[in-house]
Formats: C-alpha cells, structure tokens, sequence
C-alpha cells in the first residue's frame, strides 16, 4: 500500500494484518508532509523525531502481539489547541506561544494510548475564534483542492493535513463549527458529538458552554474509529457524561429503514445564501437517506436563525471573559482581527449573558419538544463552496445552532460546486445518539453522489 | 432590555468604554469606531431573539435549570 490517502480504517487493517509497516507509512506521511507544507501552511509543528521513535515501537508491539487496535500504528494530526506534553501550543496566538505544556490533553493521552502516530500540530486562527484560517500570526492555511481557497475555521490545518494527505485523521475543536466548516470546505467528514461526549480538558477554551472536541477524516467509518477512542467519560473535566461511549462502528452497515428525518426546508433566513451545488448535495444526499428506506418529511424550523445568534453572542462573551487578561495586559499582542471581535463583548449590557442563557434554555424545549418525533434533520452544513483566501464569510449559520443545543452533528461532503470545490450536507442527532447519526452519515457517503473522492494530487 | 444599536450612541459608547475601564482594558481612540461598529453589525439581531423567547409560554429559571442538571448528574 502506497497511497497515502487511502482511508485511515483501511490503513489500520493493512497494519493489523502486518501487510504495512507502521514506521515506513510514517516516514512516507513526514516526506509528504516535507514536501506538501510550505505551500499549505496546514502544520505549525512537526514531530517527525517522536513520530518516529512511536512508529518504531508500535512496529515492535504489533510484531510481538502487542495490537492496541485500529489506530495502532497510523499517522495522525492534532490541532494546535491540545496540549501535548513537552511542546507548545500557542492556538494560534502571540500570547500563548512559549507556553509548553506539562501533560497531554485527554484527548492526546487517549490517542497515544491507542497507539497513534501524532506527526505533528495544525495551523488555526488565534484562540480558535474565526471561521475562516485567517491568522496575523502564523498566515493562512491553503485548500489543498485550490490553493488560493481558504480551509475554513478553525481546525483549518487539520482540514488541509487530512484533505491532502499528510495524516489519516486529525482532532479538531467545534465552538460554532471549527470542526465541520474546514472539514464542509476540504471535502471530509466533520463529527462533532454531543456536548460533554468527548474530553475538552487540556484544550485551549474558547467558550466553556460550546466547546466540543472531535475528529475530521477522509471518511465516515475513520471518524468512527477516531471517536470509539476520544469518547468516553474523563473525571478531570466536569463537562463529561457517565454515559456508554464506543462501539461506534458496530452498526455503521445497518442502514435507515424506519429512520425519521427532518429535512429542514426553512431555517429563519430568507437570503438565499446557499449555493446550487449546497443544495444540490442536501437534495441528493436525503435522495440516498430516503432510496434506502428511511422517512423523509420537510421541517420548518426557524428557530435555526435565533440559536445561531445565541452561539455568537454566548462565543463572544464566553470568549472575552476567558481572554480578558490579555486584553488588558497584551493589547498589541494579539491580531487585529480577533481583538476586535472580543473587544466587542464588552458593549453588551451587564444583563445580556444571563438573558441569553435563558434564551438559550427556553428555545432548547422547544426545539426538544418539536423534534421528538424525529430521529435526525438534514440540512446544509457550510452554505457556499470555500471562499477566496483572505476573505472571512460567517459561515456557521447551520453549525453554531448545534453547539447552542450541544446536539451530535456530522458533516459529509456530497458533490464539487463551483470550482471544483467541494460542498456538504449535515446531519444532526440527537444527544448521545451518536451511532444513529453515523449510520446515516454512512449511507450518504455510500450511496450519495460523492464516490469517495480525494483532493487532487499536486505534484 | 432595551439595547441600543447605533454606533454613533453615546450611551452605548459610555457603557462599552466604561466597560472597557472597569476591566482594565485601554482601547486606543482610532480603534474605538471601527470596533464597535463591527459590533453593532453582529449583534443586530440579538433583541428580536430575545424577545422571542420571552414570549414562549414555559419560563424556566436558567440558573434553577442548571442547579438541577448538577444534581441529576449526582
């Protein structure tokens, strides 16, 4: 096997079966990463030194019998925001920069126990606070399917590493859509599961209340495999559930029959922001829910528009109470870009986050209660192709109203819109009912219009 | 709450600024229009929604809401 963007479950099988050597793919995945970087900007750091020494002993346990499971031995990436003991992260920023972290996040310890291959950090924008990969910093990440596109935000490096090739899957953080607009926008799979699911602890914050933390891959099954091993409960981080957690490949193949579906048809804009080949990718895609058995029925829900304007206002207040301090202590040390944004906060009335908050309580009921018959909606995720570099869109109306409930939703990209830049649907479940979600998902990877496409190869 | 959204308020500007001051923060004057009318273009719509959900028939105490996920959590 020499193709560096198979799939990561196909990777994993190749290796278990010891038909692949976990040190040479890695080796091969640092020299594309060497040779693919400088024109993508998608790693702030490579490991390629500790990638090896942990590729050479998962090749000694696996030859010894020692398999730790499908993600033993396969090269992975790791947002910027996640600690990992001995390096930095710097998310992005000035401010952080020369912080080195004493111990791995969860989600880092989780893999490594595993047995991944973490080759290196991924580029985002400052704080994980912009939907777009711009960073005064540290520049912006490139599309790997037009270089002059942008990524999205934030886990704008893990897209472009994943997309590209330069890891079989990567952690991403999800405020308002940082894991779903970059994966809508390089053509992966973007799952972000329920609030509380998997572990935020060692992952810069953004926003306590939205925070989520999850995988971006090639494919539906990868993301399954990537949270069977970053789920579960973490006694360090209050946000978490003592709730089952894994198994989450076990009935990818059992289809939909009998499933109920929203299909949203209005959503509270009436702008008409969504591009033909969006809408295009969601007709076709609940086409493949529907063909294989499950039922469709339209849905107004305008109340997408008000829990979107929640997740801002929450992100935003959330957001400058945690980095207060370097406002008033590193003013000019943090870009323009997102200063400005967190700034703003402070013109809210001292009474704003409290009525947002129950704003936020009394339209979860209602939304609860006008779902309950519903097993998943269907919708758009990011509403356009990827923009042109340097320009920020808002693009997470459909996202942030997820982090607002801290319902699962998964991104799975559909068809290539206008040049030839992919586009994507999102199907959203209910809380903790992350294997529905992702059966589903697999049916419209299967038998939707996608086919299992990859960026092209650059040479 | 009644928010006011234009730039040019000076009773939102007393309040950001004051704001600003009480948290330490020194925003330098050329900065000052460009940051809060970026604002004010993001939040506009913030009043209607809230409006909108006062005007929902339950009226759950957040905070009580809140006490009560901690316990059921045990």
């Amino acid at each position: 096997m020499d193709n560096l963007r198979t799939s990561l479950a196909d990777l994993s099988l190749a290796i278990g079966s010891r038909e692949v050597s976990p040190l040479e793919i890695t080796r091969k995945t640092l020299a594309e990463i060497e040779r693919r970087n400088p024109e993508l900007n998608a790693f702030r750091l490579v490991l390629a030194d500790e990638a090896e020494e942990s590729a050479r002993q998962a090749e000694n346990d696996i030859a010894a019998g020692a398999y730790r499971g499908p993600l033993h031995g396969v090269p992975v990436a790791v947002k910027d925001l996640m600690d990992m003991r001995g390096t930095t992260t710097p998310a992005g920023s000035k401010v952080l920069a020369d912080r080195v972290a004493s111990e791995d996040s969860e989600v880092v310890a989780r893999l490594k126990r595993a047995g991944a291959i973490i080759v290196g950090k991924t580029h985002m924008p400052e704080f994980a606070y912009s939907p777009a990969s711009n960073n005064e910093h540290y520049g912006p990440v490139h599309n790997p399917w037009n270089l002059e596109h942008d990524t999205g935000g934030s886990s704008s490096g893990s897209g472009a590493a994943v997309a590209a090739g330069l890891a079989f899957g990567a952690t991403g953080s999800d405020t308002g859509g940082s894991i779903r607009m970059p994966s809508s926008m390089c053509g992966l799979v973007g799952l972000k599961a329920t609030y509380g699911r998997v572990s935020a602890r060692g992952a810069q914050t953004l926003s306590w209340s939205l925070d989520h933390v999850g995988p971006m891959t090639r494919t539906v099954r990868d993301a399954a495999l990537m949270l069977d091993v970053m789920a579960g409960y973490d006694p360090g981080d209050i946000r978490t559930r003592r709730v089952r957690a894994g198994g989450y490949t076990e009935s990818l193949e059992a289809g939909v029959v009998g499933m109920r579906v929203g299909r949203i048809v209005e959503d509270g804009w009436d702008d008409n922001a969504t591009t033909p080949a969006v809408l295009n990718g969601v007709d076709r895609g609940v086409a493949a829910l529907k063909e294989a058995g499950a039922v469709v029925v339209d849905l107004a829900l305008p109340e997408i528009r008000d829990l979107n304007e929640l997740n801002l206002t929450v992100l935003n207040l959330e957001a400058a109470a945690y980095y207060e301090r370097y406002l008033s202590d590193r003013y000019d040390d943090i870009g323009q870009w997102t200063r400005d944004r967190l700034l703003g906060a402070y013109a809210f009335s001292p009474t704003t986050f409290i009525q947002v908050m129950q704003a936020r309580t009394r339209i979860r009921r209602r939304v609860e209660r006008l779902l309950a018959q519903f097993d998943l909606i269907a919708l758009p995720g990011v509403p356009h192709e990827a923009p042109p570099l340097g320009q920020v869109n808002l693009n997470g109306r459909y996202m942030g109203p997820f982090n607002t409930l801290g319902w699962p939703a998964i991104v799975v990209p559909t068809d290539l819109g206008e040049g030839n830049l992919p586009v994507s649907m999102q199907l959203v479940g209910k809380p903790w009912r992350e294997r529905t979600l992702l059966r589903a998902a697999r049916t419209v990877e299967r038998d939707g219009p996608w086919n299992g496409r990859t960026a092209p190869v650059l040479e | 709450m009644a928010e006011v959204r234009d730039v040019g308020d000076d009773a939102i500007r007393e309040r950001w600024l004051a704001n600003l001051r009480a948290a330490g923060i020194s925003v330098p004057e050329a900065d000052q229009e460009r940051i809060l009318g970026e604002w004010v273009k993001r939040s506009g719509t913030l009043d209607e929604v809230l409006a909108r959900a006062r005007a929902m028939e339950e009226s759950p105490d957040y905070l009580a809401d809140t006490v009560r996920e901690e316990l059921d959590r045990g």
